[in-house]
């Protein structure tokens, strides 16, 4: 009889899974909302973490701050296409539009990147987490990022194959295998390679303008965020 | 130059095992393999051509259209203008450009990464005719034949003796000397990635 079972092994590798993806968000999806006339408040499913994109109609939809929204625009009551969206401290994996919608659309979950579908829906792209299932992380990297979590939380289990000195290297080694391939990922995913063109888009779509002091710009942004 | 039976023997070597005693000929080649995927996902060191047709919308999913080595996107080459594809935007970038760009109908000048399996390709042709040169970096192949070359710089097939050295020595709780190999090995995997990805810098030319 193996010190562990199979049950325990598959529920490490998919703890392992979630926790990576969660912390480096790398797995997108897209859903299609049900929009109905008259209503601003959907609720989006469990599996929507965080939300990369929407589209009303093609048109990309802003997102606004809960005070933005309460502050500029909660005394407006209007309907139409909505331009923004809020997607926190309105209710657990709800989102609501503004100006509310003035009309029906319908709902077609296939094939959400086909312009002719795009054009006549309201498309949630979000971020989610590993399910194990369909929502996976790649094979090339898959099985060597999930070995050291799985080998570390079976050596730190109680019982005949607990081994604390292994637990503590194979955590050593989860811990550097997730920033490496982490930092991989983001190069992978969202870093423009800009191997044929240099230089970001802003600084040749602009006309140049005066910078203020580094201690005067605020908040900093990384490439690609 | 390095066969990939003379890295197995140089890894028995390493463990003391050369009479194949305590370490499975299976677990050395999974050990190997898992060596040769590592190299190619960190320094994305083969880098494939394929010419592919332009279909009527912007994501792309190559695994799907028959690049089944696929990993990610180095460069993109659209034959009907005899132009790259401009490779400085990000998603948010083509908002910036227009908020409704996945309806955009033209000749395709951007390309961005989505996700692992689509990347974009902005604006889209709604009537496609013509190809494109997809430049990729591919997967490791499978290790299927030991009397080959791996497809890894001469003087960097050392990083498959030293992870396969290394995991191996993790399968016998030798943690100490299994880290030392490691470290070995995530020093120079490091600085072959930075080697692969400088290669004909000097070379490059600036076009906007």
């Amino acid at each position: 009889m193996s010190l562990f079972s199979s049950e325990q092994i598959n529920r490490y590798v998919l703890q392992g899974e979630q926790l990576f993806t969660n912390e480096f968000r790398c797995i997108t999806d897209r859903l299609a909302i049900e929009v109905v006339s008259g209503t601003s408040l959907y609720t989006l499913p469990d599996n929507v973490i965080d939300i990369r994109r929407i589209t009303y109609r093609g048109s990309k939809i802003d997102p606004i701050s809960h005070r933005d929204m309460r502050e500029y625009l909660d005394g407006l009551s209007s309907s139409g296409t909505p331009q923004n969206y809020i997607f926190n401290n309105v209710g657990q994996s709800t989102i609501k539009l503004f100006p509310t919608p003035a009309e029906t659309l319908g709902t077609i979950q296939v094939d959400l990147f086909n312009p002719e579908i795009v054009r006549v829906q309201c498309i949630v792209e979000f971020w989610t987490v590993a399910d194990g299932i369909g929502y996976k992380l790649p094979e090339y990297i898959r099985r060597r990022l999930l070995k050291p979590y799985v080998l570390k939380s079976l050596f730190l289990a109680e019982g005949k194959g607990q081994n604390v000195k292994a637990a503590a290297y194979w955590a050593k080694k989860w811990a550097a295998l997730k920033s490496i391939y982490g930092i991989q990922l983001e190069d992978q995913l969202n870093i423009p390679r800009r191997l044929m063109a240099n230089g970001s888009f802003q600084s040749r779509s602009y006309l140049a303008q005066p910078v203020l002091p580094l201690s005067m710009r605020g908040t900093g942004m990384n490439p690609g965020e | 130059m390095s066969t990939f039976t003379q890295i197995k023997a140089a890894v028995r070597a390493n463990l003391d095992d050369s009479g194949v005693s305590f370490y499975s000929a299976d677990d050395l080649l999974e050990s190997i393999e898992d060596a040769y995927s590592d190299i190619f996902f960190q320094t994305r060191c083969l880098i494939k051509k394929v010419t592919l047709n332009f279909i009527n919308r912007t994501a792309y999913d190559f695994k799907l259209l028959g690049v089944e080595d696929f990993m990610c996107v180095i460069a993109i080459f659209n034959n009907n203008t005899n132009r790259w594809l401009t490779d400085n935007l990000t998603v948010r970038d083509l908002d910036g450009i227009r908020c409704d760009w996945e309806l955009w109908s033209a000749q395709p000048q951007f390309w961005a990464p989505l996700n692992f399996d689509m990347n974009l390709i902005v604006p889209y042709l709604s009537s496609p005719t013509g190809t494109f040169d997809l430049y990729y970096a591919a997967k490791a192949p499978d290790v299927t034949d030991d009397t080959v070359t791996p497809l890894i710089a001469t003087d960097m097939q050392k990083l498959l003796e030293w992870y396969a050295t290394s995991d191996m020595l993790e399968s016998a709780e030798e943690f100490t000397k299994a880290g030392a190999y490691f470290q070995m090995y995530g020093e120079n995997v490091e600085e072959y990635s930075e080697r692969v990805k400088n290669q004909a810098k000097r070379d490059l030319l600036i076009t906007i």
